[in-house]
């Protein structure tokens, strides 16, 4: 029996014969045969040279993912409608990784997952494709978060200051304003955009995430009202859209801003909201039979969110010093943060702008929590100006939260406690604001200064906001260009304050309270029972209560401070 | 394989081990091509292959199915394999198709040992084993899926050409050209344990008393041949303590006569 004995040499050549002898079949394309299909998954076999995350074509020209690669079939991901989708139907490789257009013919427009429009306004002229997947920059790559985004929303750009190439998570129940916030800010661009000045445009993407079509038709309208459609695309993957669309449309808005952001400009991209686009992802993969891990949830899910926010960053001067900044959402059940997904999110981002539900009933809108909301990046990407007034507001909210609970009593407590207390219901007023408009820097920091130095302590908390309001008027006709000089201000200077004080002094002068014609007590009532709705059923009360406090401290000299009501309502307490 | 496709298989082999005992190596060689083109014809037909295999049917439609389809297009002994092979109860049809591969192997190891070649092939197919694993070119290659089978049974063939026995060259062939997408060198790993395991089903291990007569080792070996369908050869080792009779092993399977058992079973039965 002779040994089986074959050289390396003969290989080598029978290998070299082999392979020369090789000629591509240019016409030659492979198919590959439907065997399974249900629940928006295909197993499709046949396609060896199938890639990962490849778009698939079936029959009827819907597209799918081929996300599982096995040894005899693949698992693909329809994305589309799926009832057409049958065994033994023909499927074809289209040779691209996932991948969309992207250009600036996108903006204004609205686009589906795909890159395709579905606003009905025709075809988007792409500049070129970008695959979903590519890797984020690296550190070298990166530069530090140093330019404002400016949200326009008082409580944010004073005390969570958000930064061009930051994340900042935007976290709360449902129904606390959260899209709100995201949408403002967005609409707050659009001086930056008029002013023509690429450093200072922010072009801005709102990714919709299983929305209501009529949630998401809405906040278009609110866009385009307010003039900011013209530097926004909105990507949308509505509630009723398979969950393969769902779980890729973040990404795809990521790659429409990267294309901006490597080519040097700033980008804004909010994503409301990511819990959904978690759960998409678990339906996916639970078909997929992948294992489920904690809650169901697959095991990378983490690397699901990581991956998409690690792409928003500030790039360094090298690559263009181009920025996108990330606004992802997080929908918390019953306040709860350290649940799976908001506790993985949390750790991911840069901060968090956390929205409470009693707040927002309690009429405190934006509702944000300033004592657990934080922004790591901070002071460091505040216009100076607004640094410089704002330090003290932290810490007076702060201690007005500790002391709110003895607001309810009213009584006993000392002048320094009192004091704390009517600052602090007075800034809370003053950082309420309503949706859809947003403050401009220069008015921001006016305000802002006004409550931290104390000038609104003898208006009454009722009157604040028209205070603001009717104050930030008067400079604007007296004085416009301080607000330019403040929001460009490198610090903030004495002779701008000195500025701001004539123009306080000057206005209260002419500033009317709402109650100014009653008697004290009787306007103390008025307030009282403005105050307290809940609690208005006779004047005898809402008087005896605020006689009380007028007892108490009748030294000052503008009348009877008014009982700071306590957000949440006395009873609450 | 789950339990049901296991015994499915076994119940396949052991009607194939009455099958091949008989016929000469041509045919087996040309049984074991036709099953693979069975299983591949399985493995491009997702529909079929499903319906072919569904439980929840009659076997004997299933099986009239099959022959409908296949009459005429293969011989008359593989479309019996291939009724029967159908007509068994797989636990998914992918087992069907798996196991029509592992039988076709089954086929050509019998043809091999039909011709007392067994030995040969097996060391061939151990050798080129070896070689693919020192040259990772022509492993990877040879199991190129893209490439079509075909192409890659020409490599195969300017490699092994005419060194290894017409039968090795089927088994590669075979393997290179499985639809079951595995690296090659697995198949290989596989085809090597079952040439193993048939060549000591072929050896019966005997353990007696005393000597055996010449007489007494050709009876004892024919009679095992009859029993087992195909040619045993006997080895005798001789042990005392057994006390008499014979305890013969072939494979997985021991027939005990020996005294020294009978004595402890009697034992047994006077203690309870």
């Amino acid at each position: 029996m002779a040994e089986l004995t074959i050289s390396a040499d003969e290989i080598r050549s029978a290998i070299e014969g082999y392979v020369s002898s090789y000629t591509p079949e240019a016409s030659r394309e492979e198919v590959g045969v439907v065997s399974e299909a249900g629940d928006g998954i295909a197993r499709v076999e046949g396609l060896p040279s199938a890639m990962a995350n490849e778009l698939i074509r079936f029959e009827d020209g819907t597209l799918g993912i081929a996300l599982d690669l096995d040894v005899r079939d693949m698992g693909v991901v329809i994305l589309g409608d799926a009832s057409k989708i049958e065994e033994g139907q023909e499927a074809r490789r289209t040779g691209e990784i996932l991948s969309v257009p992207v250009g600036d013919a996108y903006l204004g427009r609205v686009v589906d997952p795909l890159g395709d429009p579905i606003d009905g306004r025709g075809e988007i002229e792409a500049t070129g494709r970008r695959a979903l997947e590519l890797q984020a920059p690296s550190v070298v790559q990166r530069r530090e978060v140093r330019e404002p985004l400016l949200t326009g929303i008082k409580a944010i750009d004073s005390m969570t200051a958000i930064g061009r190439g930051q994340r900042q998570l935007i976290i709360g129940d449902r129904q606390t304003g959260k899209t709100t916030v995201c949408l403002d800010a967005i609409i707050n661009q659009r001086d930056n955009w008029k002013s023509g000045d690429p450093k200072k445009q922010v072009r801005c993407i709102y990714v919709a995430i299983g929305q209501k079509g009529s949630t998401i038709a809405a906040s278009r309208n609110t866009l385009e009202e307010a003039g900011a459609m013209e530097y926004t695309t909105i990507v949308a993957a509505p509630a009723s859209d398979s969950a393969g669309f769902k779980y890729l449309a973040p990404y795809t808005g990521s790659a429409i801003g990267q294309h901006w952001m490597y080519d040097g400009k700033h980008v804004l991209i909010v994503f409301d909201d990511l819990t959904k686009q978690a759960e998409a992802y678990r339906t996916v993969s639970l078909l997929l039979r992948r294992p489920p891990g904690r809650e169901a949830y697959p095991g990378d899910v983490f690397y699901l969110h990581s991956r998409l926010l690690e792409r928003c960053a500030k790039l360094s001067d090298d690559l263009g010093g181009g920025s996108m900044t990330g606004l992802p959402v997080i929908e918390t059940k019953g306040n709860d943060v350290s649940a799976y997904i908001p506790t993985n999110v949390i750790s991911i981002t840069d901060g968090q702008c956390f929205l409470e539900t009693d707040l927002f009933n309690a009429g405190v809108r934006p509702a944000i929590n300033v004592g657990i909301s934080v922004s790591r990046v901070g002071g460091a990407a505040q216009p100076r100006a607004m640094r410089a007034v704002s330090g003290r507001l932290r810490v007076d909210l702060a201690q007005y939260r500790e002391l709110e609970a003895f607001a309810a009593f009213g009584s006993d407590l000392d002048r320094a406690s009192q004091q704390q207390l009517a600052r602090g219901a007075r800034l809370v007023e003053l950082l309420k604001q309503p949706a859809a408009s947003p403050f401009p820097i220069g008015q921001e920091i006016v305000s802002i200064w006004a409550g931290t130095t104390g000038k609104l302590d003898d208006i009454e908390v009722a009157d604040i906001r028209r205070f603001e309001r009717e104050l930030l008027d008067y400079v604007a006709h007296n004085d416009a260009e301080l607000f330019d000089s403040l929001a460009n201000a490198s610090k903030l200077e004495d002779e701008a304050v000195n500025r701001l004080e004539k123009l306080v002094t000057d206005f209260k002068t002419q500033f009317s309270p709402s109650s100014d014609t009653a008697a004290p007590s009787g306007s103390a009532a008025s307030v009282s029972e403005a105050a307290q709705p809940s609690s208005g059923e006779s004047d005898r009360s809402g008087t005896t209560g605020s006689d009380a406090g007028a007892a108490q401290s009748g030294d000052n000299p503008s009348g009877p401070p008014a009982v700071p009501p306590s957000p949440t309502g006395g009873s609450e307490n | 394989m789950h339990a049901a496709s296991r015994q499915a298989l076994r119940a396949l082999r052991q009607r194939l081990d009455t099958v091949t005992g008989k016929a000469g190596s041509d045919a087996l060689v040309e049984l074991a091509g036709e099953l693979t083109a069975v299983a591949e014809l399985l493995t491009g037909q997702p529909r079929l292959r499903r319906v072919v295999a569904d439980p929840s049917t009659e076997p004997e439609r299933r099986a009239d199915l099959v022959a409908r389809l296949l009459d005429g297009k293969i011989g008359a002994n593989s479309l019996q394999v291939a009724r029967e092979a159908v007509a068994l109860r797989w636990s998914t049809p992918w087992d069907l198709v798996d196991a029509l591969e592992l039988t076709s192997a089954d086929v050509l190891l019998a043809a091999a040992e039909n011709d007392g070649v067994l030995d040969r092939v097996e060391d061939e197919l151990f050798r080129f084993e070896r070689i693919l694993d020192s040259q990772s070119d022509l492993s990877a290659l040879l199991d190129e899926a893209a490439v079509p089978a075909s192409r890659r049974i020409e490599l195969l063939d300017a490699v092994v050409a005419s060194k290894v026995h017409p039968i090795t060259r089927e088994l590669l062939e075979h393997a290179v050209a499985s639809r079951r997408r595995r690296a090659l060198s697995f198949a290989l790993g596989d085809l090597l344990d079952a040439a193993a395991n048939r060549r000591e089903r072929s050896i019966a291990k005997v353990v007696s008393a005393v000597e055996l007569s010449a007489d007494q080792q050709n009876r004892l070996a024919e009679t095992l041949s009859e029993l087992y369908h195909r040619s045993i050869s006997v080895r005798i080792a001789v042990e005392p303590a057994v006390r008499g009779g014979l305890i013969v092993r072939i494979g997985d399977e021991v027939i005990d006569g020996s005294v020294a058992a009978r004595l402890s079973q009697v034992r047994r039965a006077l203690a309870s």
